[in-house]
């Protein structure tokens, strides 16, 4: 097993009478990406800054690079928070510069680096232009190599790909992939549960401040069972269908979750005796998405 | 303490670029300049300006009183004198009545709607006195008339003449008032790039980097440097400026030389209330700054804390009257008011040094005890976005630190 860069053992915080995280241990290791799943007010920004040192915990226990969190450890952290931003009138070099300084890189290495990321992610020629003249999405690029330039060896990432275009998303998931194959330990809080299956080696969901799923994505699956179905359809599907525990209907796609005693082939054919025109029909695993609707959805008891 | 250093280092940089510095620093000495020109040129004319229409008058008193030159045409009668006021000749007549001896009374006739041609009351003065002083000895007339030129040598407590006038306590107060700019200038371009970073999310980032103390210590000192830099711009200008066209000016408007009046141990004492004066506003801004949820809130809630800074102008007039009075000395006990107070003070007089002593004492304690509350509420309350800490919650803040 790769060793663990962050190890988080039972810790709670409250905001005035509001518990926001109760209880909630993981761990996070080298080369390798750890999903933080939950739905909007989980707790899981404030889990992350509580990692970041930005608050501390009521109680439990954050050990970083196995010790606690310090202005040295942060040296060592590439942090994007979720409510992002740079410095809209300062030049684009220049902020990746600074940024870079204040977790200790020399500005010369800051500078030929900056540069360097610049061109590969297709912002050769903007090193002077004001970040208020770039484009959103050239911000967010921006942003993701303030993010790294300094080659932490712990990469924290909250909602990276919101508000990027399918070109960019993917050029940002390269580019975690790559931090990942580095030895970067990558923690990443994030909504697209599709990202997440495919991206995370291991995943927590948290609803509520509480922990509800940890483990590789194969475990948090094994423990769902294997009882789901895909199908592509056009037509009407019907609100209710037997040995059906819940549909989620994408309009000409649908996942279901099959109840217990149950077979896909029942679903099948209560599928075909309700006129729906199926073209395709596949027994599966559950994915993610349906098991992060499980756990948090309104159908789960605790609300989202 | 590297970082405190780059974090300064940006603040200063990004902050001299700015074009509200650039027109304060080079701008005020430039829009000064052109007063003091204007002054010289036009100067002895503005002095000597007057009505140009004559004035006449009618003397019924039998006094005997004279007409000189076009601005005083005499009137045997005051129908003679209507139908010349009518006629546009004179602007306006004054009659002397025949009792003017007893009561003193006048009367001035002026045209309809043109009262602001009343006569003006030194030329009236002059022309009275000089009816009046006829048959006295010719000095008594000239003492009468022109008058008395006031030396005022002010003793201190050896008996020895003190350097000090009217003048001198106006360079003090433009000194305390130029330290309170640069004071609150720098304070606010802190006050805002606290703000933007906050505004931006820059802040988080930042937060991730570097500890929020460091980050406040780091805006502080770039700020600071900026406002020394701004003082030093001046000071060499306005040095400049007085080896060159000191002479004619100084004289042109009867001041005596500002550098002559400033002694370093003066310049220590300015400074130091310049010192303190900077860490207590710098601090209270970054303070409110950091509570505030944008640009409009924070300028609302500093200009409350900024109102007492400038408490001194409003007593100006005590001040000049009373420097030692207790007016005066409150106010520059007050840490909030002292840095302009004892400024001024020290101008108009000389202030026992206990007194300075215990002002600057508590406006450094206010400063220590500002520092530490804005740190703690910076650190706790940067991060809190659309909504602003009440005082409660402050308190509580204060408490758990």
């Amino acid at each position: 097993m790769n060793e663990a860069v962050v190890v988080a053992s039972s810790i709670s915080k409250s905001f005035a009478a509001t518990r926001v995280l109760k209880d909630v241990s993981f761990d996070a290791r080298e080369g390798e990406i750890l999903g933080l799943l939950g739905p909007n007010g989980a707790g899981k920004t404030t889990a992350i800054r509580i990692l970041m040192g930005i608050f501390g915990q009521d109680s439990g226990d954050v050990k970083i690079f196995g010790k606690k969190f310090s202005e040295r450890t942060k040296k060592l952290v590439g942090y994007l928070p979720e409510e992002r931003g740079l410095y809209k009138d300062s030049r684009v070099l220049e902020t990746l510069v600074y940024l870079a300084s204040l977790k200790g890189m020399p500005e010369k290495d800051a500078e030929r680096e900056g540069k360097r990321m610049l061109a590969e992610l297709g912002l050769a020629g903007y090193e002077r232009a004001k970040v208020s003249e770039l484009s959103k999405g050239m911000q967010q690029k921006v942003q993701f190599i303030a993010t790294v330039l300094h080659k932490p060896r712990l990469v924290v990432l909250d909602e990276p790909f919101s508000g990027l275009d399918p070109v960019n998303t993917n050029t940002v998931k390269n580019l975690i992939v790559a931090l990942k194959q580095g030895g970067a330990a990558i923690i990443l809080s994030t909504h697209m549960m599709e990202q997440a299956e495919k991206m995370c080696d291991r995943v927590m969901m948290i609803d509520k401040g509480a922990r509800v799923l940890y483990g590789t994505v194969a475990e948090v699956k094994a423990k769902y069972g294997k009882g789901s179905v895909r199908v592509d359809y056009s037509g009407k599907l019907p609100q209710k269908i037997a040995g059906v525990s819940r549909i989620d209907d994408f309009g000409a796609y649908a996942e279901m979750r099959i109840g217990k005693g149950a077979r896909p082939g029942d679903v099948l054919r209560a599928l075909l005796n309700s006129g729906v025109d199926i073209s395709k029909f596949e027994a599966s695993e559950p994915s993610l998405n349906d098991i992060f609707l499980e756990a948090a959805g309104p159908g789960s008891g605790s609300g989202a | 303490m590297a970082d405190i250093f780059k974090v300064a280092k940006r603040d200063y940089l990004e902050n001299v670029k700015r074009k509200s510095f650039l027109y304060v620093v080079f701008g005020l000495p430039l829009l000064m300049g052109v007063i003091f020109a204007i002054q010289a040129s036009f100067g002895s004319q503005m002095t000597s300006l007057q009505f140009t229409t004559p004035v006449g008058f009618v003397d019924e008193s039998g006094l005997g009183f004279q007409g000189n030159g076009n601005m005083t045409i005499e009137y045997a009668t005051v129908d003679d004198a209507k139908a010349a006021l009518l006629s546009q000749k004179v602007g306006s007549v004054l009659v002397v009545g025949p009792d003017y001896l007893a009561n003193g009374t006048l009367t001035v006739l002026v045209r309809e709607g043109d009262l602001t041609r009343t006569l003006n009351d030194n030329a009236m003065q002059s022309f009275l006195i000089s009816g009046l002083v006829k048959g006295l000895p010719p000095q008594v007339q000239a003492r009468i008339e022109s008058p008395p030129s006031v030396r005022t040598v002010e003793l201190d407590a050896s008996g020895k003449p003190v350097k000090s006038n009217f003048m001198q306590s106006l360079v003090a107060t433009g000194i305390g008032l130029l330290l309170l700019l640069t004071i609150f200038m720098s304070s606010s371009f802190l006050m805002q790039s606290v703000v933007e970073e906050k505004e931006s999310r820059v802040m988080e980032v930042l937060l991730s980097s570097i500890s929020a103390k460091d980050l406040m210590a780091g805006k502080i000192i770039g700020n600071g440097a900026l406002s020394l830099t701004q003082l030093i711009v001046w000071l060499i200008l306005s040095s400049v400026a007085i080896a060159y066209f000191g002479g004619p000016i100084m004289a042109l408007v009867g001041a005596i030389n500002p550098l002559e009046i400033i002694s370093p141990g003066l310049l220590a004492v300015y400074l130091l209330y310049f010192i303190g004066g900077f860490l207590l506003y710098s601090s209270l801004l970054a303070c409110i700054g950091s509570i505030s949820t944008s640009m409009r809130e924070s300028s609302q809630i500093s200009a409350i804390v900024v109102l007492p800074a400038a408490a001194p102008l409003w007593f100006i007039t005590v001040f000049m009257v009373e420097p030692n009075g207790q007016i005066a000395q409150i106010l520059s006990m007050f840490p909030f008011s002292a840095p302009l107070s004892m400024i001024m003070r020290m101008g108009m007089t000389s202030v026992p040094m206990a007194e300075i002593a215990a002002s600057l004492l508590l406006l450094f304690a206010t400063v220590a005890v500002s520092v530490w509350v804005s740190a703690k509420l910076f650190r706790a309350t940067i991060l809190m976005y659309g909504q602003r800490p009440g005082i409660t919650r402050m308190i509580s803040i204060l408490r758990e630190a």
